[in-house]
């Protein structure tokens, strides 16, 4: 492992559902993330990339079980790690920060207790100074009149306030890696260009690790310098951010990215079919009865990962 | 209005609309609301007018106004040419045919209880001239249509897909046999890769039918791909309107500049200069009574005139108006 | 269209439920019980061995025996005999008398919770009055007042009922009302009240259903208890609570059985009928939640 990996995952798989016929949700997914490294995860509903997230953490529903693989985080095996243990990681040293930052909140408590609670829980000290810790954060993430807005209550926070109120949460035990598991989605579009300025200024500015996971490449290509792309479980291309976009290899890649920047006129495109639930693992590539360059070969065999580039993977026989 | 050719009657016409709500802000006090003030645009058949903008800005309550199950405080919506409120009978049973809607979130708006093929059944209520066993075989060809199986009709909204759904969504709103359908962000909800297949189908729909549509989409593929015409709203206000084509490329309003900016997000923005206008803060109620531009305190090229004037929509480029005295005065 | 890659086998989606489902159902105690109690009820000529109004001064207070397998009465009449035609009153007209509340409950409170403003008040006003009665003087008041008999016995019962569903159905109602579906129906040309139809009330019927269950077990134990202290059922019309009532001057004289065998009947039903509704209630709320 390169000494600048802090986060590296190999073929991690994990199931959900049923224990009679559970989805295979995580089907053997790779990737590192180094240090001060900015990486998004782009997938489609259904394509497992919040199942991976959840995994790293442990903190799948109960009806999830990760059933192989490894996550080294700098060199220990999360998998194997006691829960006390993976508890002092949690928030402190890898952070998650949700979709819907008003269920995430606790709506009993102030909002600016609940972040002194997180910072008290992991390093300890008075309320007085967790407090102030608290509000400086709320300040830091463009809350205006932010001691007064700490003693508010989730309800009371419009939309994009509730979100930074997370990343606050999130950063203050300057966590080094933070993982944003579809932060924008459902926000007004300006305040997602704001939410996204703010997560970008953070993580440059500390250093951190970011995973950025969402369904809009937009939202990726904003923020993060490399790419993951994810289909039904598994990884089907990766590398730098710049040279994916420019250069897709995979066809769900171009297929996709096609749908995000038509190329002419007025008839979109589209991928015929839907994502699939797998309660079996296919043989051969999960996206076959899609694929625009299907050959009987992708059926059966399951496609090997190529390196087309310095840096740049690629899941496919079609290379 | 100029759009498209000014000769044609347009099926449905907003005058003027403005609408009021009476909000409980806390226990004891209340406040109205403008939601919708002074908006007005027409569209013709075979034609898309597009609204943009982002929550509270009213294009939910415009869509409410247009299909007549809300009574605007002042303005009038023409359909055909006469005010709703001269419809009756006949007539009136005519307007609610014509004019349709699909909604934005495919399972929310389909009844649990109901099968699809029983939901389109009753979406056929009005057409008294077919009989039980005509109206049968209609369910099956509205879902032709839109691309599924007749088989499918036994199925339950939650055993569909979300694309699947929202085209049973789309066949829903053809089957009264309207002349025009309210598009409330038809593709949010769905995957980018089934977007475009929905779309598709209305555009098909539009071209063979020459259906108008009334689409409000906050993604802007959807609105360059569909729409001919787009009002961008904010707090109830038109503050930028034109032809498609002119208004994205060359956004005039900071406001527009700002959604611009967020939409294209990282991507290879088409106007460069729009990349950087970011409006900052929130969405904010303004007070009642207030004059001055809505944009006040959020606009990053914000004067004291902004907040005394009353902000005027005035042509600032054929075809192309705008509600900003900077943009009206050359400034930029 | 693309077809459904080989991997993918969807689950079976269940709409008839399943053979395994069933018979959980059917084997479940509080269902065995009520099966038992019914057949009682339905064979109730063919079981009794004695006619049930018949006195027989000569076997008075006779304990239970090869010949009268619950005793007999105070008058010399056969108590399972008495206890098995009581079934038909108890169930029928708990039974009868929640169905009726249901009936007048759910387009009442469809009603309130889809229109709102002034009938919605005075709705809710109402049942909040109802609900506010101790029941038992009302239905002592409106015995009263209107007469002692079997009919107003399962009116008064049904008009205890109404608020429990006209609230419940209400409280469905008013989320639906704002929903897209309903808005939907609209665009297809409903009136309110064809949507109210058509659209609200089948949604309103899984709690119903779940509640209504337990509202038998309750009604059960209003009727005997009302039947107890006299109302609505007249002596010697076989019904469990008049039975005890009968019955429970004789225990301290050391017979048990005229009180206990009726005592137990009523506990029977009520309890199976409760335990049947818990576990209606319990299963489709966890459907609800997927």
């Amino acid at each position: 492992m390169s000494e600048q990996a802090l986060l590296q995952l190999r073929e991690l798989r994990a199931v959900v559902g049923p224990r009679e016929q559970p989805v295979h949700a995580v089907r053997g997914v790779s990737f590192t993330v180094r240090r001060g490294a900015r990486l998004g995860i782009i997938g489609e509903s259904g394509s497992g990339k919040s199942m991976t997230a959840l995994s790293i953490l442990r903190l799948l529903p109960p009806s999830g079980v990760i059933r192989g693989g490894k996550v080294l985080y700098d060199g220990r095996d999360l998998l194997r790690l006691p829960e006390p243990q993976m508890q002092r990681l949690r928030g402190r040293e890898i952070s998650l920060i949700f979709q819907n930052a008003a269920a995430a909140l606790n709506p009993l408590f102030p909002v600016g207790e609940q972040i002194a609670d997180v910072y008290r829980h992991h390093e300890g000290g008075s309320p007085r100074q967790a407090w102030e810790r608290a509000v400086a954060m709320l300040d830091a993430m463009g809350i205006p009149d932010a001691p007064r807005r700490a003693r508010a209550y989730p309800h009371q926070y419009s939309g994009g306030m509730a979100q930074r109120a997370m990343i606050a949460m999130a950063l203050i035990c300057s966590p080094r890696l933070l993982i944003a598991d579809e932060p924008t989605t459902g926000l007004d579009l300006t305040i997602q260009a704001q939410v996204l300025d703010l997560i970008q200024e953070q993580v440059q500015r500390s250093g951190t690790s970011l995973v950025l996971i969402s369904h809009d490449i937009a939202v990726i290509a904003e923020v993060c310098e490399e790419v993951v792309v994810m289909y039904a479980g598994e990884v089907v291309e990766s590398g730098p951010l710049a040279e994916v976009l420019r250069n897709p290899i995979n066809p769900y890649t171009r297929a996709l990215l096609d749908c995000f920047e038509p190329k002419e006129g007025r008839r979109l495109p589209y991928i015929a079919g839907r994502v699939p639930q797998l309660y079996q693992e296919p043989k051969g590539c999960a996206f076959f009865n899609r694929c625009p360059q299907a050959r009987e070969m992708c059926r059966e065999i399951h496609p090997p990962t190529v390196e087309v580039a310095p840096g740049h993977r690629v899941a496919c026989h079609v290379v | 209005m100029a759009c498209g050719e000014p000769n044609r009657l347009p099926i449905l016409e907003a005058r003027g609309l403005v609408k009021r709500f009476r909000v409980r802000q806390s226990l004891a006090r209340r406040t109205v609301v403008t939601a919708v003030n002074e908006v007005s645009f027409a569209v013709r058949p075979g034609e898309t007018v597009a609204l943009v903008g982002e929550s509270g800005c009213g294009k939910t309550t415009v869509g409410k106004l247009v299909l007549g199950f809300l009574p605007p405080d002042s303005g009038q919506v023409h359909f055909r040419g006469k005010p709703l409120t001269s419809l009756a009978g006949e007539e009136r049973l005519a307007y609610r045919r014509a004019v349709q809607m699909v909604f934005q979130n495919p399972l929310a708006s389909f009844n649990p209880m109901m099968s699809i093929g029983a939901a389109l059944l009753d979406a056929l209520r009005l057409r008294s001239d077919l009989s039980r066993r005509e109206k049968e075989a209609e369910v099956a060809r509205l879902l032709q249509r839109v691309g599924l199986e007749p088989e499918m009709a036994m199925r339950y909204p939650s055993e569909m897909s979300g694309g699947q759904l929202q085209r049973v969504g789309v066949a829903r709103a053809l089957a009264p046999g309207p002349a025009f359908i309210f598009l409330d962000e038809p593709t949010s909800a769905l995957d980018m890769s089934v977007r475009g297949q929905v779309i598709n189908l209305l555009l098909e729909l539009q071209a063979d039918r020459g259906l108008a549509y009334l689409l409000v989409s906050h993604d802007l593929r959807v609105v360059r791909a569909m729409g001919h015409y787009m009002l961008v709203m904010y707090l109830g206000q038109v503050l930028e309107e034109g032809p498609v084509e002119e208004v994205l490329a060359h956004p005039l309003h900071p406001y527009t500049q700002s959604l611009l900016a967020a939409t294209l997000l990282g991507l290879l923005a088409q106007a460069p200069a729009a990349r950087r206008v970011r409006v900052r803060g929130e969405v904010l109620q303004l007070p009642a009574g207030y004059r001055g531009c809505n944009l006040y305190r959020r606009c990053p090229f914000v004067t004291e005139r902004c907040q005394q004037e009353p902000q005027v929509l005035a042509e600032a480029a054929p075809g192309h108006r705008v509600r900003c005295w900077r943009v009206l005065d050359g400034a930029c | 269209m693309a077809e459904v890659p080989l991997a993918e086998t969807p689950v079976v989606l269940f709409r008839r439920p399943r053979w395994r489902t069933l018979r959980r159902w059917l084997f479940c105690p509080p269902v065995i019980i009520l099966a038992l109690l019914l057949l009682g009820a339905v064979f109730a000529p063919q079981l009794a061995r004695y006619d049930p109004l018949t006195p027989s001064p000569g076997e008075k207070l006779q304990p239970p025996s090869a010949r009268h397998w619950f005793g007999t009465d105070p008058y010399g009449m056969d108590i399972f005999s008495r206890v098995l035609y009581a079934t038909r009153t108890d169930l029928t007209v708990a039974v009868l008398s929640v169905l009726l509340g249901i009936a007048a409950g759910i387009p009442l409170g469809a009603l309130a919770g889809y229109l709102g403003g002034w009938v919605d008040e005075a709705l809710t006003r109402l049942t909040e009055v109802m609900q506010a009665f101790p029941q038992i003087l009302f239905a002592m008041a409106v015995m009263a007042a209107l007469g002692n008999n079997l009919v107003n016995l399962v009116l008064i019962l049904a008009f205890l009922n109404v608020p429990v569903y006209l609230k419940m159905v209400r409280s469905v109602t008013l989320p639906l009302r704002e929903s897209d579906f309903v808005l939907a129906a609209r665009c297809a040309g409903h009136t309110t009240g064809s949507l109210v139809v058509r659209h609200i009330i089948p949604n309103t019927l899984v709690p119903v259903f779940s509640q209504f269950s337990l509202s038998c077990s309750y009604a059960v134990q209003m009727v005997a208890g009302l039947s107890f202290i006299g109302l609505g059922v007249k002596i010697p019309h076989p019904e469990w609570g008049s039975m005890i009532s009968l019955g429970a001057n004789y225990i301290v004289f050391g017979m048990w059985w005229p009180a206990l065998f009726p005592g137990l009947a009523t506990f029977l039903a009520a309890f199976a009928l409760h335990d049947l509704g818990q576990r209606l209630r319990r299963s489709l709320l966890r459907e609800a939640e997927g």
